[in-house]
């Protein structure tokens, strides 16, 4: 019985670990390089360069919030706004307890040219739940949900292997709250695979920008928007995307203008 | 009677036609040339002046020499001018153009009382046209000043509409209109408000024209004004007036006035004002120009008292000020600006003047302030304000100070330094705005601002790329899966033991069958060592097992024949019942005088229980039902 419990553990924390040594992988040194770089000329003002460097290390396919801020710093400080809100928006969404990145973010937004305001009748933008689901951080609920999801099969399983009754009877009422928050989690976690999937975001980057009421260049404009606005992905329609924007209006931006989050 | 009657009515018809054609010849022979006088008051103070305007209809233009203006009694004539329009009009048929010429004369009182003017002739092609005498009343003089405005007696259409609003004339002029312009009719005078100063002290310099004769300003050229700084002031406004100089009546009026601010001790020197004149001793006489010039003037500047300066004094603070200094609002949110306002006023040389700056405070982010001047445009003395406006931004909640200000001039009225203070400027700051009014500041709690920088880059990362979500790797799932179906494998091992814990006759059979091939095994060793009744009592037992395996009888407590004759029952052939009760029989036997049992005899009961067991168990059984 021991060698068993041993045996689930031991399983429980390879999964829980495999991640992470494949993450402390070594970083071949001139990203690294590419990334101080990018700070050195940061630091002495020179951000068009230090976007330089720090796009170099992310082409190479790292995927970091540091680099993400400091990208975005970066683009903040070189003026260019609707960049610096994307990757103040793709830190977030790798951290979302980053609150560096939410702090310079609302700076950031504070220069906006677009106010989103007054939501046209009948129209509705992103539902609450979203931001609440959103501001959760997957890898957190992802490991948090896992383990109170083995936590509680190894006490079922324990229960129908141990012999001694109030061990088993133990097990039971530990089990019982450890199942409803495991459900909760579990309520929390799909939900937000499902933002992940099904809900995709993106930041006008072109300084300013046509919506249009169709997908063609020579459909009616309906408003003009500009750089750093958040847009809700809704459907692509050959080079344009249908978008909403929070306060729920609709139309149709050039795909091409549109970072995606 | 009735020839009479025609005759009658033709003669009354040409009388009528003849008359009305006489008529209209006189009417229209009468308005060829007409004359009329008016005056504008027929009671006139003896300050002030009365218009008389003779209105001269004509076909042609009438020359004014050819006007007798008549006696104007105790009235002086001091202008006239003229004014001419056409009069277009269909007499009789025909276009007739006639010409109105409107001579007006200026006439001032000399003493009260009533008085006669006119009648006024008109001699016109050799006929005299006269106007109705017109009676005036002088009274004493008004007590208002001349200072007041006056309605220009010529209307707003003055001959020289430029500069001067009236226009000077004597009756000399008028009455010898060929005599040649004097020197004294026309001169011009600068003077100073005082010709001693103090630094920064204010000395205006005022330029008049005196004239008896119509003229009017073509241009002024002042002289380099050195030591002086320089305010101009407006005398858009300015009234011709009248004075005696030297015993002659002149019009002046006040072409130019300067403030200046001396920035320089010692004797300065204005010197002589240019003014070119346009003169026209006549309207019916070519205009002429004429150039004058003021004498020099000197004014005699101090320097400022050293007696008593304040060590804040700034030099060109000279004048009468008030200081003012305040906040549009006293409770303010955290980072919410406020405005200071800064405001001198007074008597100087505002665009000069140097107020106070606010210092640097600690506690406020302070903006460079915007300064607005407002200088009064009229009037001798140069008044005005002088405003700072300074935005700024707490830095820290709690009650923070603005200091007061001081400002130190010099008065020339008093000959003293004065020194102003602004009150000190409380303002509560607040932490946050909550609900649109401002939170209550803590006592003694004071927050420094932090949020709102801007955070900075990181200088350290692992650059540990965050790859895909967990959830989309390939052993996800089965992570997710296999908990419970570890769960249900050890559930169905349980249940199965469980199941096998049961006292079911197959249960029975199935660990009789487990116990017959233990003892048999058990016999095969005990009969290699010889103990026969050991042997035989686990070969006896093992019998029994597989009759129970195979039968579901329960041997224990039953007889052989008893058992014998159940197996029967249950389908066991009488044959092997009598084989297995035989081998029964001789295992009791053997357990019982175990001495008669040699060791090959051991392994014959062996395997001969063998052949038994397997032939039992190749018997078509039907085992005993369940019990439990």
């Amino acid at each position: 019985m021991r060698r068993f419990f041993c045996g689930l553990l031991l399983l429980f924390l390879c999964c829980r670990l495999t991640p992470v040594a494949a993450a402390a992988e070594g970083l071949p040194q001139d990203l690294s390089d590419y990334f101080q770089k990018g700070n050195k000329a940061y630091l002495n003002g020179d951000y068009e360069q230090a976007t330089e460097a720090y796009r170099r290390v992310l082409e190479a396919g790292i995927y970091n919030p540091d680099l993400s801020f400091n990208l975005a710093n970066a683009y903040s400080r070189a003026g260019q706004k609707g960049l610096a809100v994307l990757f103040y928006e793709k830190t977030l969404q790798m951290d979302p307890n980053d609150e560096a990145a939410r702090s310079n973010l609302n700076i950031v937004r504070k220069d906006l040219i677009d106010r989103v305001v007054d939501a046209p009748g009948g129209a509705a933008g992103d539902p609450l739940w979203h931001s609440f689901i959103r501001s959760l951080s997957l890898g957190w609920l992802t490991w948090t949900f896992l383990s109170l999801y083995m936590l509680v099969f190894t006490l079922m399983i324990g229960k129908r292997l141990l012999r001694n009754e109030s061990l088993r009877r133990l097990a039971f009422w530990v089990n019982i709250p450890l199942l409803t928050l495991a459900m909760v989690f579990g309520l929390l976690l799909a939900s937000r695979i499902y933002l992940q999937e099904k809900v995709h975001h993106g930041v006008v980057i072109a300084a300013s920008l046509p919506i249009r009421e169709g997908p063609e260049r020579t459909a009616k404009v309906l408003m003009e928007v500009h750089e750093g606005l958040k847009v809700r992905y809704l459907k692509e329609v050959g080079d344009f995307m249908r978008v909403r924007l929070s306060n729920g209006v609709e139309g149709f931006i050039q795909s091409s203008q549109l970072g995606r989050i | 009677m009735k020839t009479g009657d025609r005759a009658t009515r033709w003669a009354i018809l040409w009388v009528m036609g003849v008359a009305a054609w006489a008529a209209q010849a006189t009417v229209a022979h009468a308005a060829e040339v007409t004359i009329q006088a008016s005056v504008d008051r027929s009671e006139v103070p003896l300050n002030q002046q009365v218009a008389l305007v003779l209105s001269v209809e004509a076909p042609d233009s009438v020359p004014a020499g050819q006007i007798d203006l008549g006696d104007t009694g105790s009235l002086r004539v001091t202008g006239t001018r003229t004014e001419d329009s056409l009069s277009f009009s269909f007499r009789g048929g025909k276009r007739q153009f006639t010409k109105i010429q409107k001579f007006v004369y200026i006439l001032s009182p000399t003493k009260t009382g009533t008085t006669r003017i006119g009648p006024a002739k008109l001699k016109y092609q050799g006929k005299i046209y006269s106007t109705k005498a017109i009676r005036i009343q002088v009274v004493a003089a008004s007590k208002k000043s001349s200072r007041t405005r006056r309605s220009s007696p010529f209307g707003s259409r003055s001959p020289f509409p430029n500069n001067f609003d009236d226009f000077f004339r004597s009756s000399q002029d008028l009455l010898n209109q060929k005599e040649e312009l004097k020197e004294d009719d026309i001169f011009v005078r600068a003077t100073v408000s005082q010709s001693a100063a103090v630094v920064g002290q204010q000395v205006t310099v005022t330029l008049r024209v005196y004239s008896r004769v119509g003229a009017r300003l073509a241009s002024s050229r002042w002289p380099k004004l050195d030591g002086f700084f320089i305010v101009p002031r407006d005398t858009s406004r300015s009234q011709a007036d009248q004075k005696y100089v030297d015993g002659k009546l002149y019009r002046f009026l006040v072409l130019a006035q300067k403030a200046l601010f001396p920035i320089q001790s010692g004797e300065l020197t204005i010197a002589p004002i240019e003014v070119e004149m346009e003169i026209s001793s006549s309207p019916f006489l070519p205009v002429v120009s004429k150039t004058l010039y003021t004498k020099p003037l000197t004014v005699s500047v101090r320097d400022l008292p050293a007696a008593g300066r304040p060590e804040d004094f700034r030099s060109g603070n000279v004048g009468q000020f008030s200081l003012s200094g305040g906040v549009d609002s006293t409770e303010v949110a955290l980072n919410q600006p406020v405005t200071y306002t800064l405001r001198l006023q007074g008597t100087g040389n505002i665009q000069g003047v140097r107020p106070p700056k606010l210092p640097e405070l600690a506690r406020f982010k302070i903006f460079d302030p915007t300064v607005d001047v407002q200088v009064g445009k009229r009037g001798r003395t140069v008044k005005g304000t002088k405003s700072f406006e300074y935005i700024l931004v707490p830095l820290a909640s709690g009650t923070l100070e603005i200091p007061s200000l001081s400002f130190s001039f010099f008065d020339p009225r008093q000959s003293a330094y004065r020194t102003l203070k602004t009150k000190v400027q409380q303002i509560r700051v607040a932490a946050s705005k909550e609900n649109g009014k401002i939170a209550a500041v803590g006592a003694g709690h004071e927050v420094n601002i932090l949020a709102g920088a801007f955070k900075p880059i990181r200088f350290q990362s692992a650059l540990t790329t965050y790859g895909e979500p967990v959830y989309r790797h390939s052993w996800f799932l089965p992570l997710l899966l296999s908990p419970p179906g570890l769960y249900l494998l050890v559930a169905l091992f349980a249940f199965v033991r469980a199941r096998g814990r049961t006292n079911s006759v197959r249960n029975r059979m199935r660990r009789a069958w487990l116990r017959r091939q233990r003892r048999l095994k058990q016999a095969g060793r005990i009969a290699s060592t010889g103990k026969a009744a050991e042997f035989y009592a686990e070969l006896s037992a093992a019998l029994m097992d597989a009759v129970e395996a195979r039968t579901g009888i329960a041997p224990a407590g039953m007889t052989l024949v008893e058992v014998t004759g159940q197996m029967e029952q249950l389908g066991v052939s009488s044959a092997v019942a009598e084989q297995i009760k035989a081998e029964a029989e001789n295992c009791d036997f053997g357990r019982f005088a175990p001495a008669s049992s040699r060791g090959d005899q051991m392994q014959d009961s062996l395997e001969r229980v063998r052949k038994v067991i397997k032939s039992l168990e190749r018997e078509r059984v039907r085992p005993q039902a369940e019990t439990t």
